[in-house]
């Protein structure tokens, strides 16, 4: 579960419109409106890209009166068919209790819920969870493989966000397995599904 | 035993990290215990301490270059030096810049070219102005310098294992220059399988390829990435040369230049495990001790004796086996649901940890389950609440409003005397007493387990003879 204990606040006296921010918002909370920066307070996740990225200052974070929790709740999950959560998981390489997000310790059965619920985008999923608010970099390959298995081929955004890059250890060939015998992918397989 | 604190690199100012109102080499009580003491045969440091004569690092380079070939680029041609951020860390810095424009001046020299520098970073969209303003590196490459981040655009390159993601600007020249550092960062993860190619799936990737690094691969088998990155055509068509500063417990003990960067991993790879092997499996040794994260960047990639805080950290399991499918990965839960004894477990001999000063923004949520975590002043509490990659984090750690309190408060709570500061330190450790006691009661043992057991045993399992160490 993200825990959001802070929210970005733009000065508009700075902000320029030059949409550094938008362009790196996980979650897209802030959208350039009329050539100013304006924050969605539901969706903020306060993961601090805009605020670092801006070259003018213009983006603040304050703290929030009482955080406020991002996450796909229990109940939701439980309703969920099991068979067909851990069929997605799996298809994406994934076991669905294990946490996926390290920063959030968000479960992987959660962002699939969020998925199967209708989330087609990684800042839907990110709307719905609390992923890749973090340190943003090292889930980001299991939410893009979790959309592929549910949506098929993905539609990156023109900003560069992110690119549809999902490749795992189960790409790699039996050839390559074998012509690297020091990398024991082929046990690291085993360990996982013995 | 330990003589007079020998004081540490300094610390750049960073809107990411707070200043340090003390530094943990001016506690009482902290003095330095040279690795030389540990460990007097491994071979002779060139550099191994702040301050130390950075004209060894210029003659070093210059030799190293003298048999590299770069009769490849020719005039016209566009050349990109590659830096990366730790080794803006490594002793202030100060030895890889001199690198960097060492390998620039040379490269300029011989082939007639302009070079430009990529300063390839971590995550913040300031760090690349941060260093290039410290060092003076837009004077130095006559303004030829860009950062650049897991979020810039990115380029498509064919692997032997499909399409990955690497950072565009990084390769936006006709060749480029790998100029790294070797320091045996993040064992856990790589495993000592070709170290010297990790920038190619971390600092010179895409964020979605360094997440398919850490979290969709076991750390074994993740090594496939970076190999199959490097022996791309992409890459391959591009790679001009690689120059890296070497690096022992003892400090930097050379400069290395070569054309074929595997020929440079495996003198990196041999040499780690006949000297980090040893430093680490002593840290591994340790009954108890409390950690001080004093200063250069992330607090698990701060140095004590070469030996970085993540390192010691997840020193129990022997990272350098490779017989050992335990993992530190993203997949590392899937495992512990399997069978507990794949799980890395975490060094219990770390009582405490204070926080003096580091850099928040990687995901550390292990420490404070760990040991007790103690923060020393307001700025650092303040940064660390704010901080996304750890949520949880204050609300298990304390504060202390100065450097010495939190110590005392670490060592009661910690029930040990035993300091160890991770400040940026090769050549020695900035330690307690007690600890330089214990180090120097084991290490003699040490030396000679990892000689008759681990060492040949390490070796076996890359396909390296005995007789080529």
């Amino acid at each position: 579960m993200k825990i959001v204990r802070y929210q970005a606040r733009v000065d508009e006296s700075k902000c320029n419109g030059d949409k550094l921010c938008e362009n790196m918002c996980p979650a897209g909370a802030i959208k350039v409106i009329d050539k100013k920066a304006v924050v969605d307070p539901d969706n903020c996740m306060a993961c601090l890209r805009c605020e670092d990225v801006c070259p003018h200052s213009a983006v603040t974070m304050e703290k929030l009166p009482h955080p406020r929790f991002v996450g796909v709740d229990p109940a939701e999950i439980e309703k969920m068919d099991v068979t067909d959560l851990n069929a997605l998981c799996l298809e994406a390489g994934l076991m669905a209790d294990i946490p996926m997000c390290f920063c959030t310790w968000t479960q992987a059965k959660e962002a699939a819920t969020a998925i199967m619920q209708g989330a087609k985008t990684p800042e839907a999923v990110t709307r719905k969870t609390g992923v890749c608010t973090g340190c943003g970099i090292y889930c980001v390959g299991s939410v893009l493989k979790l959309l592929k298995a549910q949506w098929g081929e993905l539609d990156p955004p023109k900003s560069g966000l992110w690119v549809d890059s999902t490749v795992s250890m189960w790409d790699v060939s039996d050839e390559v397995e074998e012509k690297y015998p020091e990398f024991h992918l082929k046990e690291d397989k085993q360990v996982l599904f013995e | 035993m330990i003589v007079p604190a020998i004081q540490p690199p300094p610390i750049m100012p960073s809107k990411y990290g707070p200043a340090a109102a003390m530094r943990a080499a001016d506690l009482p009580g902290i003095g330095s215990l040279s690795v030389k003491e540990l460990f007097p045969e491994f071979a002779p440091e060139m550099f191994n301490h702040y301050g130390g004569d950075l004209a060894a690092i210029i003659k070093a380079t210059e030799d190293a270059l003298a048999g590299v070939d770069m009769s490849m680029i020719k005039p016209g041609h566009t050349v990109n030096i590659l830096s990366c951020e730790h080794g803006f860390s490594i002793f202030g810095g100060g030895p890889y810049v001199e690198m960097i424009k060492t390998i620039k001046r040379v490269v300029e020299e011989r082939t007639g070219c302009k070079t430009r520098l990529r300063l390839a970073m971590y995550r913040g969209f300031k760090e690349a102005d941060e260093v290039r303003e410290y060092f003076g590196l837009d004077e130095i490459f006559e303004g030829r310098v860009a950062g650049a981040g897991p979020w810039d655009k990115g380029l498509e390159i064919e692997t032997e294992i499909g399409p990955v993601y690497v950072v565009k600007k990084v390769f936006d020249a006709d060749w480029f220059i790998h100029a790294y550092y070797d320091d045996p960062r993040e064992i856990y993860f790589h495993r000592m399988l070709n170290r010297g190619l990790k920038a190619f799936v971390m600092a010179y990737a895409r964020v979605e390829t360094r997440s398919a690094f850490h979290f969709s691969f076991l750390n074994r088998g993740g090594a496939v990435l970076p190999r199959a990155i490097y022996n791309s055509p992409f890459i391959q068509e591009k790679h001009a040369f690689s120059c890296f500063m070497r690096t022992s417990p003892n400090g930097i003990i050379g400069i290395d230049g070569d054309n074929d960067l595997l020929a440079i991993d495996r003198r990196i790879t041999i040499n780690h495990l006949k000297t980090f092997g040893k430093m680490v499996r002593l840290i591994a040794d340790l009954d108890d001790f409390i950690a001080i994260w004093d200063g250069g960047r992330w607090g698990y990639y701060i140095h004590a004796g070469g030996v970085c805080f993540g390192v010691v950290m997840n020193c129990d399991f022997d990272a350098f086996d490779l017989e050992q499918p335990a993992a530190l990965s993203g997949l590392d839960d899937l495992i512990h649901k399997r069978d507990p004894e794949y799980i890395m477990d975490m060094n219990r001999a770390i009582k405490a940890v204070v926080i003096n000063q580091s850099w928040p923004g990687i995901v550390i949520s292990d420490v404070p389950k760990l040991a007790p975590t103690i923060l020393v002043g307001r700025q650092n509490a303040e940064l660390w609440d704010k901080d996304p990659a750890n949520p949880h984090f204050m609300d298990f750690a304390v504060t202390a409003e100065t450097l010495p309190a939190a110590v005392n408060f670490a060592k009661r709570v910690g029930g040990t005397e035993k300091v160890l500061a991770f400040d940026g330190s090769f050549g020695y450790l900035t330690l307690s007493e007690p600890l330089a006691e214990e180090m120097l009661a084991k290490a003699p043992a040490i030396s000679t387990k990892v000689d008759e057991h681990y060492l040949p045993m390490w070796l076996a399992q890359r396909g390296i003879d005995m007789a080529e160490v």
